[in-house]
Formats: structure tokens, sequence, C-alpha cells
């Protein structure tokens, strides 16, 4: 009986971050983030909006050769603002292990497609 | 001797205030924010970094009072990048007067000079070899 309770408080858990990480634009922004920092290419793609065209396992294999490129050390996401209820720019402070500038600030365009924040531009 | 107090009060509040506004990059960056919204250009142009022999503050005033499109409501600093001890980037949101207009991101470079943050870039001669020359430009 234990077991089983805990396994229920296990996958509500589970439920409940991965509602949550789309929830808004920095959640979202956060996620996709440090799936791409991880190293899990396929896991970003979730969080990319898709057109009808979009493969998302090629869109997994230009993110891996973008972050090969320039990889991410570390990231921040710093907060977001609301263009309009359906879009939004987040600012994300990154460190990249190579290149000029090593610290930026990025900003990423977010949008809302039904119901779920996903990245559109960075 | 009550009104000397609160006036000597009021003296050291303005004195602090004004001292402490740019012992920071988010410190400087919410000056002048503050005195854009309250279309102080002047008071907003002595916080830009003071380059060359030709920086004039009225000029920067009456250039920001020509560049200002939209009114601003209100603003708030999200955060930080410091790119070296001499210079950082500071994201700010920005909330028009005209809300239909929708709010605006912008990271604002700042630099510091004789112990005091500016708005605007390290000038190229200023920085160590070991930073780069280019800084992005302010941009939303």
């Amino acid at each position: 009986m234990k077991k089983l309770s805990l396994l229920m408080v296990a996958v509500l858990a589970l439920l409940l971050v991965g509602c949550s990480s789309q929830r808004s634009p920095e959640s979202a922004t956060k996620a996709f983030f440090k799936a791409v920092s991880q190293s899990a290419y396929g896991d970003a793609v979730k969080y990319v909006k898709m057109d009808e065209n979009d493969k998302p396992d090629e869109l997994a294999k230009a993110l891996e050769l973008d972050d090969k490129d320039n990889k991410i050390v570390s990231y921040n996401v710093l907060g977001a603002a609301y263009r309009t209820k359906d879009n939004a720019k987040v600012a994300v402070a990154v460190e990249y292990e190579k290149g000029e500038p090593k610290k930026d600030i990025t900003i990423v365009n977010v949008v809302k497609v039904d119901g779920k924040w996903v990245i559109d531009e960075f | 001797m009550k009104r000397f107090n609160i006036f000597i009060i009021s003296l050291l509040a303005v004195i602090l205030v004004s001292c402490s506004s740019q012992n920071s990059p988010k410190g400087v960056v919410k000056a002048y924010f503050k005195n854009i919204q309250n279309e102080e250009f002047y008071e907003a142009a002595k916080l830009m970094y003071p380059e060359g022999e030709s920086f004039s503050v009225m000029d920067v005033a009456d250039a920001l009072r020509g560049s200002i499109r939209k009114s601003l409501k209100k603003f708030s600093v999200l955060g930080v990048q410091e790119i070296s001890d001499k210079e950082a980037l500071v994201a700010v949101r920005l909330v028009p007067r005209d809300e239909a207009a929708g709010e605006e991101l912008q990271f604002v470079p700042v630099a510091l000079k004789d112990g005091k943050w500016y708005i605007g870039k390290l000038p190229a001669s200023e920085k160590s070899s070991s930073n780069s020359d280019s800084m992005p430009e302010m941009d939303d």
C-alpha cells in the first residue's frame, strides 16, 4: 500500500512537472535551455514551434550542430515581456564555452500554441 | 528645529540616492529609465558614458528627447549579465503608456568609469586585451 502511494505521488509529480514546463514563456525557455545544455536535443525540440513540414529529427540535428559550434556552459532566464497575450520575449543570460562574446544576453521569441508556450525564434 | 531636522534628513536621502544610483549596473539603469519615465532627459543624459572631449550632456539630452518615441508607463530591471569587471548587460522590461503597443524587452550595455557605472558601451581603448572589441547594440 505504501509503495502504491509512493508511485502515485511520483506519477503526480511527473505530471505536474510536465504541465508546468510550458505554462509560461519563462518556464518553456528554461526547459529548452536545460535540454540543450544537457545535449538532450530530442527533448529540446519539444519546446520549439513546429510547422507542418518540420521534422523533429532534422531540427534536433540542427540544434546539435549549433550547440557544438558554440556550447552553452551556463544560462539564466532573467524574465519576460509580453508583446501580446500570445507572444512574449524572454531574456536569457548565456555563457558560451568559446566565441565572442563569451557572455551575452539572448532574446528568445516565445509564442502560445494550443495553450502551450513554445520557442519561435532565438 | 523639527523643520530643520526634516530638511537635513531629506538632504541626506537625496545625497544617498544620487550617490547609490551609479554604484551598480542595475542602479544606473534604474535611474536612467526613471528619468526617461519622468521625461527628465537632461538627468538621463548625465548617466550616459562620457566618451571623448566633445561629449555634451545637453546635446545627448536633446538627442534623447528626439529619439524616445513611446511614453514610458513603467519598467522593471530583469537581471544583469556581467561581461567583465568593467562592462555588463542589463535586461529591462518596458511598458509603454499605450499598453496596446505591447511590452518591450531591451538589453542595455553599461560600463564602469572612475568607479561609477554609466549607460553605454566601454570604448575599445578602455578594454583589456582579453576582451572582445565588439559589444552588442542596445536591442529589443
